[in-house]
């Protein structure tokens, strides 16, 4: 280990990579879809994910995106990789005029692509990663293939979306104010875990961890380290858990949170592009779009889903490697040392 | 060409439909004539480029909806509708060929 800055030992012998069949993934559900497609993602920036959209539009299906944030992107400056992937998003969009409805609204932080969900046949993958090229192929991320249960249901949410909680709407170039439609209620899910505004996801986490596991192993962008999540992570630690935390390394505003788990006892790694937000357990695990922090637990609206049986185990296995294999981890003090075991 | 409607409605008989495939659209209040044009117009290219026979008699299924202001009553969708408007479209045909989508493909 060597020293990585910010309190990070850097790993010399790791070998990271993205999800390689993540974008193929993706494109299938697209590619599959007979009616409609459905996707919510905060850039779309993946020329494979935009010619998949573009061949749905071409054979009569009907493509729906959701955006978190179109009229943020559009005013905010941003760092120069920011700004550069904000260029892409622009221009994919561009190639998607015309062919696909865009809305957005400024809270809405789900990320899912859904095929045909108001048919008997709904088809959909749950994902932590926005549709752009680093994300599909670089990021530490989780996808979640959606049964058909849970695809309907991920369906019902974008819907509320797309005509309840949309502000703007994209045409010609042109974002324009748009107002709700007043027809769809608020959504009630059971797989599909809604999050922000909306307790669900937050109060599922707080049961999963209150119920004691041995082991839990915890990833997310961002980390708040007054949170209730962090709080009962920390409980669990200092109780003689096995705790595995994984973050993205070297971001000021996580080292609090990160700097308290660790000192619980927990094992903190971290990775330059590490993306994916989940808890799992030895019997369960949630996969979610929301960061452990109050913008995704308390605010906002995020999408997660709760696995368990192999799909949990497959969620577990996955966040297994990643703390096995880490880009950095967390040292003692910041700026000290700290062997990798 | 963009213009604001405003809140009205547009009735598309069950029988309406002349031979050639354009739709008698009926639109009050008539405020505006280039309105009822604009409908008519969009409606009748809709059936024109995309919709057979059966499509148009599928039409007479007329379907409520409330949406932004713009009340609208058309027939149920069939699997010959496209996948996104047509290139050369106004952006007024743009918004109810995607209304029209939304109502149908989310059942709104």
């Amino acid at each position: 280990m060597t020293d990585g800055g910010h309190g990070w030992m850097q790993n010399p012998q790791y070998k990271g990579r993205g999800e390689p069949a993540a974008a193929a993934r993706v494109t299938a559900i697209i590619d599959g879809a007979r009616q409609v497609v459905a996707a919510s993602t905060f850039l779309l920036a993946d020329d494979g994910v935009a010619s998949a959209l573009l061949r749905a539009a071409g054979r009569g299906v009907r493509c729906y995106l959701m955006l978190a944030a179109e009229a943020r992107l559009r005013r905010d400056e941003g760092t120069e990789f920011e700004r550069k992937a904000r260029e892409r998003h622009v221009r994919t969009l561009g190639r998607l005029q015309g062919a696909v409805l865009v809305r957005s609204a400024d809270e809405f932080h789900a990320k899912a692509v859904v095929a045909d969900p108001m048919s008997d046949a709904p088809r959909g993958i749950l994902m932590t990663a926005n549709l752009t090229e680093e994300a599909l192929g670089r990021n530490q991320e989780l996808f979640v293939d959606l049964t058909k249960e849970e695809a309907r249901e991920a369906g019902l949410v974008l819907r509320e979306a797309l005509w309840e909680r949309a502000t703007h709407e994209l045409a010609d170039g042109d974002l324009r104010s748009c107002r709700p439609l007043g027809k769809v209620g608020p959504v009630e899910t059971d797989r599909v875990l809604q999050g922000g505004s909306n307790p669900q996801l937050r109060e599922r986490l707080l049961r999963i961890l209150d119920a004691g596991p041995k082991r839990v192993a915890a990833a997310s962008f961002g980390w708040d380290g007054s949170h209730p999540v962090v709080d009962r992570l920390c409980r669990l630690a200092e109780g003689g858990a096995d705790v595995s935390i994984m973050a993205r390394a070297r971001r000021p505003a996580a080292m609090g949170a990160l700097e308290r788990l660790r000192s619980a006892g927990a094992r903190v790694v971290g990775f330059s592009w590490l993306h994916a937000k989940a808890v799992a357990t030895e019997s369960e695990a949630v996969v979610m779009s929301a960061n452990i922090e109050p913008q995704g637990l308390e605010r906002g609206f995020e999408m997660g889903i709760e696995l368990g049986g192999g799909r949990a185990a497959g969620i577990m296995g996955t966040l297994d490697g990643w703390a096995s294999n880490p880009e950095f981890m967390l040292s003692k003090r910041q700026g000290g040392a700290r062997p990798a075991k | 060409m963009k213009r604001a409607l405003g809140p009205r409605r547009i009735r598309i008989g069950k029988t309406e439909f002349e031979p050639a495939g354009r739709a008698v659209v009926d639109i009050f209040p008539a405020r505006e004539e280039d309105a009822l044009m604009w409908a008519r117009d969009t409606l009748a290219r809709t059936a024109d480029e995309y919709l057979t026979r059966e499509a148009y008699g599928a039409l007479a299924a007329k379907v409520r909806a409330r949406f932004e202001g713009f009340e609208i009553d058309l027939g149920r969708r069939t699997d010959h509708l496209p996948g996104g408007p047509p290139s050369g479209w106004g952006d007024g045909e743009r918004r109810l060929f995607w209304l029209v989508m939304a109502m149908e493909d989310w059942d709104l």
